[in-house]
């Protein structure tokens, strides 16, 4: 494998930065590169050992700092890799990386070293997707889940689904293999109750994509209402006031450009269209004309209405639209201008909550309302969350032919149909951590049960 | 050693048997000159262990056997002492038939069926050596120096080959049953490049009848009317009952008082022996928690009155096999006619060779049965006749036939024998099957027999009655969609005894065969139909209209197979060159060289993320050629 190089930490003004090398040349790359103080040079050091030394390139020594060496296969690739590092600073670390190029490395692509490292077993595929959470963790939760899916309780809590799958079905097949032996059959109803009991843990799982997702990607949010109720204010205060504009993101569907906002533990991508943004030109009728398409796309809506008038024709044609588009168990209403002093009674099929867009008054409530609607009962330090599209679909997966187990027993079907839908529910899981079904079956049969012929 | 030059063959048998002689009456039927080896023509068919064919499983592979034009079932129909259809209760897809058989009647009926075939030599030598030049066989060769020229060798030598047998202290080289044991062949096939491996497996004593206290013991009877593994095919009667009793904590304190006498635990049996058949001891330590053990007493035949004594597997030293055996209920006062033993024998890697059952490094040798790594006479069965089969297609210059998972156990125990290789010798289960529900006994035929015809094995007769059973089934399948049951008193009745609504109107007669716990009788009767079709097709239609769903389910699971199997990987492919590809995965690789993506899948060890890369090598690769 080339070796590769990389600055480890982001750009801009710190106190250190590190650029790591990965690949069969990092330790004669880093030789080039670095002179360590002393007369050993940095391959006659012990591996893992901070040797302190200066950087130097063609042009001479330009810095000094630490370099680390880590050998194959003690290493986060799994590859010899070392990490230097040097001042922070974009001249120093700039200069540094450039050296590294020149010495023979060449700049790593996106996500490389962790493809590495996964390519070379050290990681399993649900920590290389940890990995990449951690670093393009844009809130603390995301953070969190980062770390814990490092740790392998992801895995750990599918491992815990698997085994009790597994074990259904090794005496769903002890017993069918070995008719004759004397062997305590797992009665149906025993196995609706277990099945039942892991149906509701990947519920859980599978739930919990719904705040998974919120927390590192972010939910596509639509603010409608009619003109003047303040929606770009309360897109302000959502974006400008928090300063929270974490990231700008060429969106993949039709959306333009999407603003990511962070409230509370939830990013929120606000979709800037056309029917967000008013004055000047015509104006329609309604402003949310425009954003229908917006609308039915949206997760989570913001019902802008003004506070200080009474309910209008014009609000009732937005709660229709909200309505049509089946979009009333996702929508927040947001009774506005809360510091003009009297605030009029709305009346609205959805959760709602008053706000001063101007003051900030009231923002504390959206942030619980919104997060409370992905949080969905999951707290944040307890059980597992789902981050992304390919562990979501296994989960389901996994979730539906337990449920379909659980549908044939109940419909009078043999246990040997069921025992196929638990097979094919592990092996959903099994795609997650790449366990071998039948395999398995096999040899729990014969560690758990005693058979003979 | 002077050899004198025999007549020439095109396919060498070596070994008589049940994978030799599928392999033979194959390659005979398929019109080639065949020779069929034994060490003992009193060997034929023998039944070392349990007399029966069939069981979980097992009872598939010999359906399966049949539709291919096979010889086993048949066999097994005509020497039946007791029928019983395992898994009524569990779902048609694992229902299986076992069959206790007259050991005896067994082997006479197969020898006579080999002496009767056309094209067949039936000889009494021990082939000592294999010759091959320039990595394709050339013939082999006799103890009594006669050397067979042969296009094709097929390996089928059970646990001869090598063989020893032990009984507590003592040990000695020896066969099955006390015959002697093929002691030359295994340096001949090591010398080859084939690699060999020791396997060990037992059985339990055989005890006469007469010392069997069968008042205190549960009976088993058959069932009536018994079932059978052939349509075409000479039937006995039966009539016969197996018995039922338990080892108990007196039996166990033998066993554990004497382990240190045990072989097994002192190391004198160097073998791997198999999960799901241990010893009695082995049982005794590894689950020490259970309090009893159950022990099936099965008759050995009409004409004996050996007794046979399932799950009692041992090689303790007979005076200690006498004390346990005479601590449990019933067989106080057994008297040993033979005694249990273990028998340790030479067998080789299944891994070494292809689906069709081929070496990949000698060309025209094949394996079949134990010598494979398998265990059990219908697992020998159905490799013999896919060895017999393929090595005849070679010879005709055609395709293998090679089996899939998705059609049927035979598939699977092939692919799981050469793609995962095993550790112990390996026995067919259901549970190794991924479509279970698709692979019934019931439909081995429609699963099969074109296959068996093509190649020239399956009968007229067979066939014909097949096509009309086809039709008789279809037929049957579509009227029960297009005739509804009007509304009824019995109708009502049918419905809420089984927890259903009543109809409002009538009911479409398929509708409601498609509930839980109705039965295609029901229908008949409330049709009034005092002619309905034949109990086995009106069982298959009610299975299909039954399980329609997820047998469509598994249908498309199947396709899916197919397509990842239709992936073909060059076969000079080089594993390590592959970018991305992990060391390891690129070694197992390399040395199992898969013919598909799918296979490559299944090889243990390699993960899905070995196949995405793959698949991207392909992709690519595919790209340079265009």
């Amino acid at each position: 494998m080339r070796t590769i190089s990389a600055i480890g930490t982001p750009h801009g003004v710190g106190a250190v930065s590190m650029i790591r090398l990965s690949g069969d040349e990092a330790l004669s790359v880093a030789e080039k590169v670095f002179c360590p103080k002393g007369s050993a040079s940095l391959a006659q050091r012990p591996t893992r050992t901070a040797v302190y030394g200066s950087f130097q390139d063609e042009r001479g020594a330009f810095d000094d700092g630490i370099v680390i060496y880590y050998a194959a296969p003690a290493s986060y690739t799994g590859e010899d890799m070392v990490e230097l590092m040097c001042h922070g600073g974009v001249l120093a670390t700039s200069r540094l990386f450039a050296a590294t190029l020149s010495a023979g490395a060449v700049g790593a692509a996106a996500g490389e070293f962790t493809k590495r490292a996964f390519i070379n077993g050290k990681l399993s595929l649900s920590q290389a997707e940890a990995v990449g959470l951690l670093i393009e963790a844009k809130t603390d939760s995301c953070l969190d889940i980062g770390i814990r899916h490092l740790g392998g309780s992801l895995t750990k809590s599918i491992n815990r689904c698997s085994d009790k799958l597994l074990a259904m079905a090794s005496s769903v097949y002890a017993y069918i293999d070995y008719p004759e032996e004397d062997l305590t059959d797992l009665s149906p109803d025993e196995l609706k109750a277990e099945l039942n009991r892991v149906k509701a843990e990947l519920g859980t799982l599978k739930n919990s994509y719904r705040y998974g997702k919120a927390v590192t990607e972010g939910v596509k949010c639509a603010i409608v209402g009619c003109p003047n109720t303040g929606k770009s204010s309360v897109l302000n205060l959502l974006a400008g006031e928090e300063r929270a504009i974490v990231t700008s993101i060429a969106g993949t569907t039709r959306d333009v450009i999407t603003e990511t906002v962070r409230l509370g533990d939830v990013l929120l991508r606000l979709s800037d269209t056309a029917g967000l943004r008013e004055g000047g030109g015509e104006i329609e009728r309604l402003g949310i004309k425009r954003s229908i398409e917006s609308l039915k796309g949206a997760e989570l809506v913001l019902a802008v209405f003004d506070g200080s008038k009474a309910q209008s024709e014009g609000d009732n044609e937005v709660i229709r639209y909200i309505e049509e588009a089946g979009k009333t168990a996702v929508t927040v209403g947001i009774i506005n201008k809360a510091d003009k002093g009297k605030i009029h009674n709305y009346e609205l099929p959805f959760k709602s909550l008053v706000l001063s867009a101007k003051t900030g008054e009231g923002l504390s409530d959206l942030e619980d309302t919104v997060c409370g609607l992905y949080k969905g009962g999951i707290e944040r330090d307890m059980g597992e969350t789902i981050t992304n599209a390919r562990q979501h679909a296994a989960v389901c997966r996994a979730f539906d032919s337990v449920e379909s187990a659980v549908n044939a027993l109940e419909s009078g079907y043999t246990q040997d149909v069921a025992g196929l839908d638990i097979e094919e529910a592990l092996s959903a899981l099994g795609e997650l951590d790449g366990r071998q079904v039948n395999e398995d079956i096999v040899n729990e049969i014969f560690s758990r049960f005693c058979v003979g012929k | 050693m002077i050899t004198y030059n025999a007549e020439s063959l095109d396919v060498a048998v070596v070994g008589a048997g049940h994978a030799g002689i599928e392999a033979a009456l194959a390659a005979a039927r398929m019109g080639f000159r065949t020779a069929i080896f034994t060490l003992s023509l009193d060997l034929v068919g023998n039944m070392p262990c349990n007399p029966s064919i069939g069981g979980t499983g097992k009872g598939h592979l010999v359906y399966e056997i049949t539709a291919l034009g096979g010889e086993m079932g048949r066999a097994a129909d005509k020497v039946m002492l007791q029928s019983r259809m395992l898994n009524l209760s569990k779902g048609p897809a694992v229902h299986s038939l076992r069959m206790q058989s007259d050991r005896r009647k067994y082997q006479d009926n197969m020898k006579q069926t080999l002496e009767n075939t056309d094209n067949l030599k039936v000889i009494q030598a021990e082939v000592t050596e294999i010759k091959a030049e320039g990595g394709k066989i050339t013939g082999v060769v006799t103890a009594f120096g006669a050397f067979y020229p042969s296009k094709a060798v097929i390996i089928a030598t059970g646990t001869s080959l090598g063989g020893r047998i032990i009984v507590g202290e003592h040990a000695y080289d020896s066969g099955p049953d006390n015959t002697k044991a093929a002691v030359s062949l295994s340096a001949s096939l090591e010398s080859l490049g084939v690699p060999l491996r020791r396997f060990k497996t037992g059985t339990p004593a055989r005890i006469h009848k007469d010392s069997i206290n069968f008042e205190v013991l549960e009976e088993q009877t058959g069932d009536v009317p018994p079932t059978y593994f052939a349509v075409e095919s000479e039937k006995s009667e039966g009539g016969y009952s197996c018995h039922i009793t338990y080892t108990n904590a007196e039996t166990h304190k033998i066993i554990r008082d004497n382990l240190h006498r045990s072989p097994l635990f002192g190391g004198e049996i160097k073998g791997v022996g198999p999960r799901y058949c241990p010893s009695i001891e082995d049982k005794v330590v590894r689950f020490s928690d259970k309090e009893r053990h159950q022990i099936f007493i099965e008759p050995m035949g009409e004409n004996t009155k050996e007794m046979y004594l399932q799950g009692l597997s041992s090689s303790l030293p007979e005076e200690v096999q006498l004390k346990l055996v005479h601590s449990i209920k019933g067989l106080e006062k057994a008297e040993f006619m033979r005694t249990a033993y273990a028998i340790e024998y030479d067998c080789t890697d299944p891994t070494y060779l292809k689906p069709s059952l081929e070496f990949k490094n000698i060309e025209g040798l094949y394996g079949a049965g134990q010598f494979n790594g398998s265990s059990g006479y219908e697992e020998a069965a159905a490799q013999g006749l896919i060895a017999g089969i393929n090595a005849c297609l070679k010879l005709q210059g055609k395709e293998p036939l090679v089996l899939s998972r998705g059609e049927s156990y035979i598939g699977t125990l092939i692919d799981d024998l050469v793609t995962k290789g095993t550790n112990e010798p390996y026995r067919m289960m259901t549970s190794r099957s991924e479509y279970r529900l698709l692979l019934r006994q019931d439909n081995a035929e429609d699963r099969l027999i074109e296959k068996g015809r093509a190649v020239g094995l399956v009968s007229d007769r067979q066939y014909n009655r097949y096509l009309a059973d086809k039709a008789a089934i279809e037929g049957e399948i579509e009227r029960l969609k297009s005739e509804s049951l009007p509304k009824s008193a019995e109708l009502d009745k049918l419905m809420t005894d089984n927890g259903f609504p009543i109809t409002v109107g009538g009911i479409r007669k398929h509708e409601l065969l498609k509930r839980p716990g109705i039965k295609i009788d029901d229908i008949y009767r409330l049709e009034g139909n005092d002619n309905p079709p034949e109990r086995r097709i009106a069982l298959r239609v009610e299975t299909e209209i039954r399980y329609a769903g997820y047998i469509e389910k598994q249908r498309r699971e199947v396709e899916k197979l197919a397509s990842l199997e239709s992936k073909k990987l060059p076969p000079d492919i080089d594993y390590s060159a592959v970018k991305g590809i992990r060391i390891e995965a690129a070694q197992k690789l390399e040395k199992h060289r898969p013919e598909s993506i799918g296979h490559a899948a299944r090889i243990s060890g390699i993960s899905p993320a070995d196949i995405s890369v793959l698949l991207i090598y392909l992709s690519h690769r595919g790209g340079d050629n265009k």
